[in-house]
């Protein structure tokens, strides 16, 4: 069968049998479990094999505490429950890890741990997805990057080398930012999103009078808190992110804007020991999760 | 007057054929119309037309309890035994009663088996079968209830400004020049926060439930040796084919007539599920560790899980959240409580 799959066999004479990261491409043994360039998951590599395809990556990036893996884990456990027009398969147990430990933490009123800066600990999810209506199957690999990696790779670009592979590859991007945050008058959400879009318009090397075209979902996460997103997300963004607003009209030629929040209350403990305040998740309402997934869907 | 509270069939045919037609025209107008969202079209309602007779006014406003409560205000009105039957039969229609009973209130948000909790006994009330709609909330709206100030709690007055709908005009939050989209007539009023609710409340003569009169009504926990409760209205095991949660499907409101099949013994409706409900009581909660759970400002508890929960655990009749008090989201509604009439 023809397939047209570029994940490849490296030469035995390296790694014996051994397997090309479908991420960065470095030729890695085929016991690995991880890269041994970028530590991304080779899991995946050997189940894009036994599927005789290569998947899409569907990045999913924003900064620390945004809500990227909340996010991410209440989608897959949407799909996986057939939510809207999608039916979903995860390849490998490893697929459903992220979502098991959002679902369960979100359950009992807890925040998911946070993500560790070190990619070899991050969880990767890889999905084949069915869009029933037009029959249309897509692999998709999520990994769920911790926020602090992102900005350092931001920062100073190679640091993370996985981070760049996979936007590159990136068949389509969501960009969650901190609604609430931006509401509240400050430029920090607005200033983290312009630099990672012209990382990415950096990072296609687009000429000045080439937009990019790669689906861009802006996502306004915590819009419980600003419910005006909901209306009018493009307004809000406008009127409240102008900076990300300008460049992603400026270079980017397919992107859309979103609202969405999984917390429908927000309380906090606050230690009498030592004042360290957590917030208490006190119930979920599900709002805008999975459209901007579905217009990516329908972009790739 | 005699009352059938524990009846699970609506509607006055079953009581006194005597109530005036009049008062039992403007009482008996079911309004059915097909599932809509707010995200379809939106057609303002008519206004309402109110009669120039005073008692007939509150009638057709649906002040009962107003009615029911003040008799003697209405004592020299020619048809005021007939509109006073007329009256009791649609509260005996529309609400039911919760017998007395317990209610065990978890005091930690992780509420699993073994955590501590608060015992209530609650005395018998009456709790209204259906959620509050957009329709009766436009009569509020209509005759100036936002700006009567004895309806509201006098720390509530600077913020009364607040309470507007989306083009500014006093309403709930999802509504247009003070009109309700009549397509969501009979579905719950959304878009108000607890202070609307409270103020709707006292206006037409009734209350909020409290936290624990809520679990009883849900649970069903009455006195008795077995001590038994329901995790959901109609038993401990949950059916998506008998509440609006999100497992259900739906992703929005329906009517408050919907899922018959879920109702509690007494037929209260949509305890669980389509949307949340306020209740009068302050929210009082613990971590693991005993530190309070508070909010950026006053929290009210809303108990019974909406259209777009998540966990079916959350919309249990033992699940307890909370939301700020001004909040007006677009998923928390109410239901009218009252304390049983003197006379039985």
């Amino acid at each position: 069968m023809s397939t047209g799959t570029t994940v490849t066999t490296t030469p035995s004479s390296t790694f014996g049998a051994g397997v090309e990261c479908f991420v960065c491409g470095a030729a890695n043994a085929v016991s690995a479990l991880q890269c041994r360039e970028c530590s991304a998951s080779l899991a995946l590599v050997h189940d894009a094999k036994a599927q005789e395809r290569e998947p899409k990556v569907v990045s999913i990036v924003g900064e620390s505490n945004v809500g990227k893996t909340v996010y991410l884990g209440f989608l897959l456990d949407m799909l996986s429950q057939r939510a809207g027009d999608f039916e979903a398969i995860p390849k490998g147990a490893y697929s459903i890890d992220l979502q098991q430990v959002v679902i369960s933490h979100m359950a009992r009123r807890q925040f998911p741990p946070k993500t560790p800066m070190e990619a070899d600990r991050w969880y990767w999810a890889y999905y084949q997805i069915l869009q029933k209506a037009t029959n249309k199957w897509v692999d998709l690999v999520m990994p769920d990057m911790a926020g602090e990696s992102l900005a350092a790779e931001v920062a100073t670009p190679k640091t993370f080398r996985v981070i760049n592979s996979l936007l590159s590859k990136s068949a389509g991007t969501i960009l969650l930012v901190d609604a609430a945050m931006a509401a509240n008058g400050s430029a920090h959400p607005d200033f983290f999103a312009l630099k990672m879009i012209s990382y990415i318009d950096a990072m296609h090397r687009a000429k000045r009078d080439e937009r990019i075209t790669t689906p861009t979902a802006i996502v306004l996460c915590k819009a419980d808190h600003c419910p005006e997103c909901f209306d009018h997300p493009r307004r809000f963004v406008q009127a409240n992110l102008n900076r990300l607003w300008n460049l992603t009209e400026s270079r980017f030629a397919n992107v859309e804007f979103f609202a969405c929040s999984v917390v429908g209350s927000l309380g906090y403990a606050a230690s009498e020991t030592d004042g360290y305040v957590t917030p208490v998740p006190l119930h979920t309402a599900l709002r805008g999760v999975l459209e901007p997934f579905q217009w990516i869907i329908e972009q790739v | 007057m005699g009352f059938n509270f524990f009846s699970r069939k609506r509607g006055v045919e079953s009581v006194s054929e005597s109530a005036t037609a009049t008062a039992t025209a403007v009482l008996e107008r079911p309004v059915r119309r097909p599932r809509a969202s707010a995200a379809e079209p939106f057609e303002p309602a008519e206004p309402c037309k109110l009669p120039k007779d005073s008692l007939l006014r509150q009638v057709e406003l649906e002040r009962l309890g107003i009615i029911l409560n003040n008799p003697e205000h209405w004592q020299d009105h020619p048809d005021i035994e007939e509109v006073y039957k007329a009256v009791s039969a649609e509260i005996d229609a529309r609400f039911a009663l919760v017998p007395e009973g317990f209610a065990s209130l978890p005091l930690t948000v992780d509420d699993g088996p073994g955590c501590p909790e608060v015992d209530y006994e609650t005395e018998a009330f009456l709790l209204s079968r259906y959620m509050v709609t957009n329709a009766q909330f436009q009569k509020f709206v209509d005759v100036g209830g936002y700006s009567e100030l004895e309806l509201w709690d006098r720390e509530i007055w600077p913020h009364l400004i607040d309470f507007k709908d989306q083009t500014e005009e006093p309403g709930p939050r999802f509504w247009r020049n003070g009109r309700h989209n009549r397509r969501l007539a009979d579905h719950p009023v959304v878009g108000i926060c607890y202070y609307e609710a409270a103020a709707y409340c006292r206006w037409a003569g009734f209350r909020l439930p409290t936290e624990p009169e809520w679990q009883m009504a849900a649970s069903w926990r009455i006195r008795s040796s077995a001590n038994v409760l329901r995790r959901y209205p109609w038993g401990d095991a949950l059916d998506t084919s008998k509440c609006n949660i999100w497992a259900s499907g739906i992703g929005k409101t329906v009517p408050v007539h919907a899922y018959p099949n879920g109702a509690a013994p007494n037929g209260v409706l949509q305890l669980c599920g389509n949307v949340w409900e306020w209740t009068a009581s302050d929210f009082e909660m613990t971590d693991a560790e005993g530190n309070p759970v508070v909010g950026d400002m006053l929290m009210k508890s809303i108990r019974g899980g909406a259209f777009d929960t998540y966990f079916p655990s959350q919309a249990t009749s033992c699940f307890r959240t909370a939301l700020a008090s001004l909040a007006r989201p677009h998923n928390v509604g109410f239901r009218l409580a009252m304390d049983l009439p003197q006379d039985g």
